[in-house]
């Protein structure tokens, strides 16, 4: 346990530490740099120069880097040149939004837990067929698209549902179906094929040759062993979900990290978009980390820390 | 001007023209005349967000945050048009003679909303921190200086003469010397609102300012929203979501249609799209090249079809209602000439001409044109560039053809034509040392007759030479609920809340 | 964190398909690539000419020119159905390209990873949870924003982080290979390693990795159309989908047809693809 408790410590901070620097880089190169945001078309380019000289842009890279590490290992990114406030303040600020949509579409998505095991437990009939192509056909509809679909039936046709801001429980709901749609799906066809595989197992056929009917078999003998490839997927999809946020909360404008995030590459605010990213992987690495621990408890067969 | 949002947009403070047809005569529900008080509150969207309420610093310029601090601070003084102004903080102005000293004396009865009067010390303070903070709006003053001569007067100096300064200062905010470094959420001024609350980029909260020397505003409570998404921006207008909003574009209006609580508006006129054509750049040189591609796209149907409420063709470099506007002939569709003029000047029928834009407003326009060109044979790519890189590329002269709605700052041509057509700007990759000396002429006097006539001359020059394409002048679309009263259009998309009140819905 | 990498199964998933649906699909998908290949030969479609008299029409009105605008026009006046034919090409081009890239990349470091082991598998491993952790959004502005807007800047923006699905499922499917002992048997008699890789180790990773491609292949057309929704995806003179669909987004309300149809056929693409991809993965697929 100590030895997994560390593997996983330092790769998570690998993982981090990465991500970090490749966001760090990737600023770099992109062509358009704070200093000409900052003073607009009007600059001159002496202006231009003065003012990289005054963000350090006209350091090395290595310097600049350097200088950058210390600010990650402090957690202070400096200030937002645009908002005039702490890049990690705000970043924090919108993250409860981020947060609000991604658990309510992940409950949402749920559903397809359900529906899929369904449709393992009855593999092969009518409702197995239904419910294996309603999934692929969630799961291949572009996610903008269904957002904007959703805008189109739900808040424009039949005005139930408002369709941008926030506000009221109702504001919730179409960003967070929207989102939820690609994930429902994928929980239903894991949870399919991971039921039906148990479904498969010996120990399983023995229940029911002692009688037992096919919804007893399942929930007495089946949930608890399908369930860990169904959680582990899940967890680690979360991430996935933070990245369908930044398209989803920018169709809705949904005040949260990933329409953050996208105005802050757009005008070059550094100090956001590093911030931000930084915050992403730690969610994301804290997913797998609840991932294995979860799948472990589930299921004895998996060890932590196993070299695989 | 920032790409990334049309920034000064600006026009004359005239008469606005009420699009009659969208509203149904006040025949609706009998009802609404019943109950006597209405609340006094507004909610906006507004088109930029409010990502930050400095109206010094890096965000100084853009529309939201200009629109939050008029509300909350006030400037030295404000536009009426044409080369006039109107005192706000300052009760009167006097230049010398090269307009290089600028005298203001200030009105002595306002205060701050924290009781402090406002002096000299303030306003000196502030524009020291415009200068200090180098951030866009700084560019406006480059080699300029502010000191205070006794509690009541400041006195503005620059090293080069600077007849143009009072249409810059109407941008210019005055905050207390005392708050300069403090916190931004919450500032101090001394305009019509206090703030009540701030979310940085999705909401500001306002409350009227009882000690506003022009009296308390008739709102109780104004909320400025940020509604980025144009569709967003509609649906919350169409379920009264907000009561308000501004820049809305010609095919939105089909949708608003049918809803009688609506009133749509027109402000005056804000800007020219410019289309510059790089004479530096692959046989664009020749201004009777430049011509015949201007001459080789029938702008007036594309206008009519796209913007037809917005738009008109335009007949100079710079709107009707800015100082040193020329009436020009205009250019007509002829592309059998256009076609006969490139022939004759060898044009490579080869190449790609790359029109750049950031804006996705423009992409139908940018299509529409590359379509035209292409029947003639000449080959257009319309190319959407992130705001940074378009920036990037624009300032580099790293283009063929660029699309812009460029306005003009405190409606004086020196601040676009004097600022971006000189050699030296290496703005348009044209250089003509007669405009120059014109340019330069007009930039040293404080003469407004004088500077209207050279500004004619230059506008002349630039038209003839189709250092771009100039086709079509923009007017802004102002959608309020009938009940939203007594608001005047501003020419500057910036609108003035202190005058606004709600009625009962028969206006 | 291994045990997270190494997990075997992440995504294929078996759906169980009858040789009917799986033929159905296949028919479907041929109908999507003889539009794609030779609709553009059928139906005349300029992409770069606009009609701007003729903007937003509806489905079946007529032009002013007398011609009927079968399935409507977009905001400037183009063919809705010559864009959603000439979409198909550039849908079936981009997907087809970014699989290859992916698959070639994500071979050769799945199976270099897994057969070698050791720190290149570290090294190589880390990478991808790295990739996994980024948001693939800022690589997509940035690859969009360093170069001109082409084709190949699009294939190249999607591949940078999609060859990471195939690299996990070849470096998993390799360790368990080299395991085996024909595969040890090659290396004891001194075969070198790129010939027991090629010869021994490849042939039978290629089978599921190819199952996983039809997925891939469906998450290239969508992630494009994304790109496009977004402003960074193609020129304005290639016609995409996505790009039709973000064109459409401000006239939900007077104009739905312009979001609503490229969607369908996305939609349809996808799902086709889908379910051809379940029959492979039930035939070529892993047993495990």
């Amino acid at each position: 346990m100590t030895r997994y408790a560390l593997r996983t410590a330092a790769t998570g901070v690998l993982i981090i530490f990465g991500a970090a620097t490749l966001v760090f880089f990737i600023m770099r190169a992109a062509p358009g740099d704070q200093a000409l945001v900052l003073l607009g078309p009007d600059a001159t380019a002496a202006e231009v120069a003065a003012a990289r000289t005054r963000l350090g842009l006209d350091q090395p890279l290595p310097v600049q880097y350097w200088h950058y590490l210390t600010q990650l290992v402090t957690l202070d990114f400096g200030e937002s040149y645009r908002f005039g406030q702490p890049a990690v303040e705000l970043v924090l600020s919108r993250l409860p939004a981020s947060v609000e949509l991604t658990l309510t579409a992940t409950v949402i998505a749920m559903a397809g837990v359900v529906l899929g095991a369904l449709a393992g437990a009855y593999r092969g009939r009518w409702i197995d067929r239904g419910i294996s192509g309603f999934a692929l056909t969630l799961y291949s509809m572009p996610p903008f698209w269904i957002g904007i679909m959703l805008i189109l039936v739900m808040a424009l046709q039949l005005r139930l549902l408002p369709s941008a801001g926030v506000g009221t429980p109702a504001h919730i709901v179409l960003p967070a179906l929207t989102l939820a749609a690609p994930f429902t799906a994928l929980l239903t066809r894991i949870t399919r094929s991971s039921v039906a595989d148990t479904m498969a197992e010996p120990y399983v056929q023995r229940a029911y040759a002692k009688g037992l009917s096919t919804r007893e078999v399942v929930t007495g003998h089946v949930v608890r062993n399908a369930a860990t490839p169904v959680v582990t997927v899940g967890a680690l999809h979360v991430s996935t979900l933070l990245g369908g946020a930044v398209i989803v909360e920018s169709v809705f404008t949904w005040p949260g990290l990933g329409s953050l995030l996208v105005t802050a590459v757009t005008n070059r605010d550094y100090s956001i978009v590093q911030a931000a990213v930084l915050l992403i992987a730690v969610i994301v690495v804290c997913c797998n980390v609840a991932a294995d621990l979860i799948a472990a408890r589930l299921d004895p067969r998996v060890r932590l820390g196993a070299k695989a | 001007m920032r790409p990334v949002r049309l920034r000064r947009a600006v026009a004359l403070a005239a008469a606005t023209v009420s699009i009659v047809g969208l509203v149904a005569c006040s025949t609706t529900t009998g009802g609404s005349s019943t109950g006597g008080a209405v609340a006094q509150e507004l909610a906006v969207a507004v088109w930029t967000p409010i990502e930050n309420l400095d109206p010094h610093g890096a965000s100084g310029m853009d529309n939201g945050t200009q629109v939050a601090a008029k509300a909350i601070f006030s400037p030295l003084l404000r536009t009426k048009g044409k080369g006039q102004f109107e005192g706000v903080l300052a009760e009167s102005w006097q230049a010398n003679e090269d307009a290089t000293e600028w005298t203001f004396t200030l009105r002595e009865d306002v205060t701050f909303s924290d009781g402090t009067p406002v002096t000299s010390a303030d306003v000196v303070a502030s524009f020291e921190r415009v200068l200090a903070l180098k951030g866009a709006m700084a560019g406006n003053y480059a080699g300029h200086n502010a000191k205070e001569s006794g509690a009541d007067k400041v006195v503005i100096t620059s090293k080069d003469p600077d007849p143009a300064l009072l249409g810059k200062l109407i941008t210019f905010y005055v905050t207390p010397a005392a708050h300069q470094d403090g916190d931004w959420s919450k500032p101090i001024g001394s305009g019509p609102f206090v703030v009540e609350r701030f979310t940085p980029g999705q909401s500001l909260v306002l409350a009227p300012n009882p000690g506003h020397w022009r009296g308390k505003p008739a709102l109780n409570r104004l909320e400025l929203r940020s509604v980025q998404e144009m569709a967003a921006r509609m649906t919350a207008l169409k379920t009264g979501e907000v009561d308000m909003t501004w820049v809305v574009p010609d095919d939105q209006l089909a949708g608003l249609k049918g809803n009688t609580d609506l009133v749509v508006e027109k402000d005056s006129g804000s800007g020219v799209i410019t289309m510059w054509m790089n004479g530096s750049e692959k046989g664009l040189k020749e201004a009777a090249v430049r011509r015949a591609l201007w001459q080789a796209v029938d702008f007036a149907t594309i206008i009519k079809s796209l913007f037809p409420e917005t738009g008109s063709v335009a007949n100079s470099v710079v709107t009707p209602n800015v100082l040193g506007y020329a009436p020009q002939t205009p250019v007509t569709y002829d592309p059998a000439a256009a076609k006969k003029a490139l022939d004759d000047a060898g044009w490579d029928y080869d190449q790609k001409i790359q029109m750049q834009f950031s804006q996705p407003q423009f992409q139908q326009f940018a299509d529409a044109v590359a379509s035209d060109l292409a029947k003639i044979g000449v080959k257009a790519e319309p190319t959407q560039k992130e705001a940074a890189v378009f920036l990037q590329d624009l300032l580099a002269l790293k283009w063929d053809l660029n699309i812009q709605q460029l306005g003009t700052a405190g409606f004086d041509a020196a601040t676009n034509l004097g600022r971006l057509y000189t050699c030296a700007a290496k703005r348009t990759g044209y250089c003509n040392p007669d405009l120059d000396k014109l340019l330069n002429q007009a930039g040293s006097t404080s003469d407004n007759a004088k500077r209207q006539e050279l500004y004619g001359q230059a506008n002349k020059i630039i038209w003839d030479d189709a250092v771009g394409m100039y086709p079509m002048f923009v007017r802004n679309l102002y959608v309020r609920n009938k009940s939203v009263q007594g608001l005047t259009i501003p020419p500057d998309l910036t609108p003035d809340f202190s005058t606004v009140r709600i009625g009962n819905g028969t206006s | 964190m291994s045990a997270i990498t190494a997990r075997p199964r992440l995504w294929p998933v078996r759906l169980r398909s009858t040789p009917t649906v799986a033929a159905v699909a296949t028919v479907v998908l041929a109908v999507y690539l003889v539009v794609g290949l030779i609709g553009p030969l059928l139906i005349a479609y300029d992409p770069v000419a606009t009609s701007v008299a003729d903007r937003l029409l509806p489905i079946g009105a007529v032009r002013s020119d007398g011609t009927v605008a079968l399935l409507g026009t977009d905001g400037a006046g183009r063919d809705m159905l010559g864009q959603l034919v000439y979409g198909a090409r550039t849908s079936i081009i981009i997907g087809i390209s970014v699989v290859a890239a992916c698959l070639a990349v994500g071979l050769a470091f799945g199976t270099l990873a897994g057969y070698l082991a050791g720190w290149t598998d570290v090294a190589i491993s880390r990478l991808i949870d790295i990739l996994m952790a980024f948001p693939g959004i800022l690589l997509a502005i940035v690859i969009a924003g360093l170069f001109d807007r082409s084709m190949l800047v699009v294939v190249l923006a999607l591949s940078v982080a999609g060859w990471v699905g195939f690299a996990r499922l070849a470096r998993g499917l390799t360790l368990s290979l080299r395991e085996r002992p024909y595969v040890d048997a090659a290396r004891l008699i001194g075969v070198p390693t790129p010939v027991v890789i090629v010869r021994h180790v490849v042939p039978f990773v290629i089978g599921p990795v190819t199952a996983l491609a039809t997925t891939e292949f469906a998450g290239a057309v969508l992630s494009e159309a994304g790109l496009s929704f977004l402003g960074l995806g193609l020129p304005s003179a290639t016609v995409s989908w996505g790009q039709v669909i973000a064109n459409g987004k401000d006239y939900l309300d007077t104009a739905w047809w312009i979001s609503a149809l490229p969607g369908l056929a996305l939609t349809g693409l996808v799902v086709s693809t889908g379910l051809l991809g379940d029959h492979l993965t039930q035939r070529l697929g892993t047993s495990r």
